[in-house]
């Protein structure tokens, strides 16, 4: 009797602090996201509590802020070839990394990976240097360059699409793509036809999480972009150096429900629960 | 269709032989089974005839074609895998029109052609569905589909029914063997499970440590089986040693059993469990040898029985259970003593 008690007791405890850890996470992530919506409507130019009114009007506004709008569109351009260049990388070396059978192959996977473990901040201030020792030597305009800001942030794709296409490709049964070659596809066609597909719900995942990820970063922007080609990162920044307004909120609003939008759009063809 | 050669044919990785110089011949239409336990050589043996495993020396030869250094893709052979290895993306007629949109035939002929498939196989009617939407004998039955869809020139089977549960197992086969018979293609199965391919094949191909070890009907090799290993893989045999003398097979402790039928060099001999027949002591004549019953399982249709017939002579007998009579009770019992009989041409030789 009073072991059973006691079980129920601790099961009782159980749920109750799994409840509380769940609402208290949920609520770490959520209130500066909400805080920030609410931010976003306060009349007041100069921060108030509570606000004397509430607008629309910083919404408004920001179709005319051309520093914003310009970022916007160079970010949403970098992060789109980051992505295009890191998965045309990443898809051929996980063949290589899964399929492959050659000495090396882990040492490989590292290095695709190894910018995961670097503070972003290295790799934009390792990346600087590394582009001017080139551009000194070879003449090519690298530094202050998209090109070269491209290429930071495709180092920043390739570990997220490396990680996920290797994770499904492993899971694909090769006797599948075998059917296929016995049935009269050539191994190019089989991979065409039939693992693409197969792994597809892992490809769209390595895409959004690049472009996510790319677009978001301000650290290795930071010492790649151009005067005058900003990022809206770096543009929300520089805004942040000189005044505190509720325009700030409005633009990471509709940052972060665009980024919202793309994962539930995503998630209606391929449930992202499963692929993660 | 056409015939299958295989010359010659080796397989080695690093010191171990996984095919070790076979030879085998399957004439059009015929269906022949690779028989052995895991490790064998057998699916080796078969993914070097789809061409998954490169042949190291030796030739394979449909009709009068060298496919052996071709690749997978254009051996025109229908290939049907373990796990059904169905394109989960596609439909069932998907499935099968893959390999007709390969070789570009025209609408008309690829609808024709999948409908005849999913026909044969009865599964016209589940078409439009996905693979996942279907129970494993049907995926099998997709698969087989889709690998004769093209009228492929032999079709090779790599464990088709290990998947399935037994009910089903025996479905399938059924309709494998009809199929096979009706379209009268050229088939190369692969299994472990001996009943499985006798009930199927024309010839029995059993293998170990990639070495043939018999070729021949499923009634040739369990009746005549060519060593020790034969033996004991497919069914179950009693093992005896000795000499002929007199027209009999001397065995252990100098136990007469009929031989005037073996060679005279014979030294080792095979006795299936089923050709000893018991009687009940005195029942007839004087003639018959006794023995003592040490023990007996019972297993439903037939019971095995351990029958001591000297200290160092041990038969292990098969006796059907006659399920017409009530027999609560056991035919015979451990300690009693029995008359055994063993049929003329019951011990065949074998090699050592």
């Amino acid at each position: 009797m009073y072991s059973e008690r006691l079980d129920r007791y601790s099961n009782i405890v159980q749920s109750v602090a799994f409840a509380a850890m769940v609402i208290v996470g949920f609520g770490i992530i959520l209130l500066p996201l909400l805080l920030i919506i609410w931010l976003s409507f306060f009349q007041n130019a100069v921060l108030a509590l509570p606000p004397s009114a509430y607008t629309l009007s910083w919404y408004t506004q920001l179709a005319d802020q051309s520093v914003f709008v310009n970022g916007f569109v160079n970010s949403f351009v970098v992060a789109l070839l980051a992505t295009a260049i890191g998965l045309a990388v990443s898809i051929p070396a996980s063949f290589g990394i899964v399929r492959g059978n050659f000495p090396g192959r882990d040492l490989m996977m590292h290095f695709l990976t190894a910018p995961l473990t670097v503070p972003a901040i290295v790799i934009g201030a390792g990346l600087y240097v590394a582009f001017i020792f080139v551009e000194i030597a070879t003449d090519l305009p690298l530094v202050g360059n998209r090109s070269g800001l491209i290429a930071g942030h495709v180092l920043l794709t390739i570990p997220w699409c490396v990680r996920l296409i290797t994770a499904n490709l492993s899971g694909f049964d090769i006797t599948i793509e075998h059917a296929a070659q016995s049935l009269g596809a050539s191994p190019v066609k089989s991979v065409l036809l039939v693992t693409i597909p197969g792994i597809w719900p892992g490809l769209v995942a390595a895409a959004l999480f690049g472009f996510v990820v790319s677009f978001s970063n301000l650290e290795v922007s930071l010492f790649l972009v151009s005067p005058g080609q900003t990022t809206l990162q770096i543009a929300i920044l520089q805004y942040l150096e000189w005044k505190i307004d509720p325009l700030i909120a409005a633009v990471s609003v509709v940052q972060t429900a665009m980024v919202a939008i793309a994962l539930l759009i995503t998630n209606r063809f391929v449930p992202l629960t499963r692929v993660v | 269709m056409a015939t299958l050669k295989i010359q010659n044919l080796v397989k080695r990785y690093g010191t171990f032989t996984a095919v070790d110089n076979l030879d085998l011949d399957v004439a059009e239409g015929e269906f022949v089974v690779l028989l052995g336990p895991s490790g064998c050589g057998k699916t080796t043996t078969l993914k070097m005839i789809s061409g998954f495993i490169e042949a190291e020396s030796g030739k394979i030869l449909i009709g009068s074609k060298d496919i052996t250094r071709l690749p997978p893709y254009r051996r025109n052979l229908g290939v049907v895998f373990q796990n059904y290895a169905l394109f989960p993306h596609m439909s069932v007629y998907e499935n099968v029109a893959f390999p007709l949109r390969r070789r570009r035939s025209n609408k008309s002929e690829i609808d024709t052609q999948v409908v005849e498939a999913l026909r044969l196989v009865q599964l016209d009617h589940l078409a439009s569905r996905l693979p996942k939407e279907l129970s494993g004998g049907q995926q099998q039955r997709v698969a087989i589909a889709r690998a004769l869809s093209f009228k492929p020139e032999v079709l090779l089977l790599d464990e088709p029914l290990s998947n399935l549960d037994a009910k089903l197992r025996l479905e399938v086969r059924e309709q494998i063997r009809e199929l096979q018979r009706k379209l009268g293609i050229t088939t190369v199965m692969v299994t472990h499970d001996q009943e499985e391919a006798m009930s199927v094949a024309d010839r029995l191909v059993v293998m170990k440590s990639g070495v043939v070890q018999q070729i021949g009907s499923s009634r040739d090799v369990y009746q005549r089986p060519s060593n020790q290993f034969v033996a004991s893989f497919i069914g179950s045999a009693n093992f005896l040693e000795g000499s002929i003398r007199d027209g009999f097979f001397w065995a252990t402790d100098d136990v007469a059993f009929p031989g005037g039928h073996l060679p005279k060099s014979t030294r080792r001999a095979v006795l299936r469990p089923e050709a000893i027949v018991l009687s009940p002591v005195g029942d007839s004549g004087p003639t018959r040898p006794t023995a003592t019953v040490e023990e007996v399982v019972y297993l439903g249709s037939h019971s095995e029985i351990a029958l001591r017939i000297t200290p160092n002579l041990r038969l292990i007998v098969r006796q059907q259970n006659d399920m017409s009579r009530d027999s609560s009770e056991e035919p015979c019992r451990p300690g009693q003593t029995v008359n055994y009989e063993i049929g003329k041409a019951a011990i065949q030789p074998i090699s050592d």
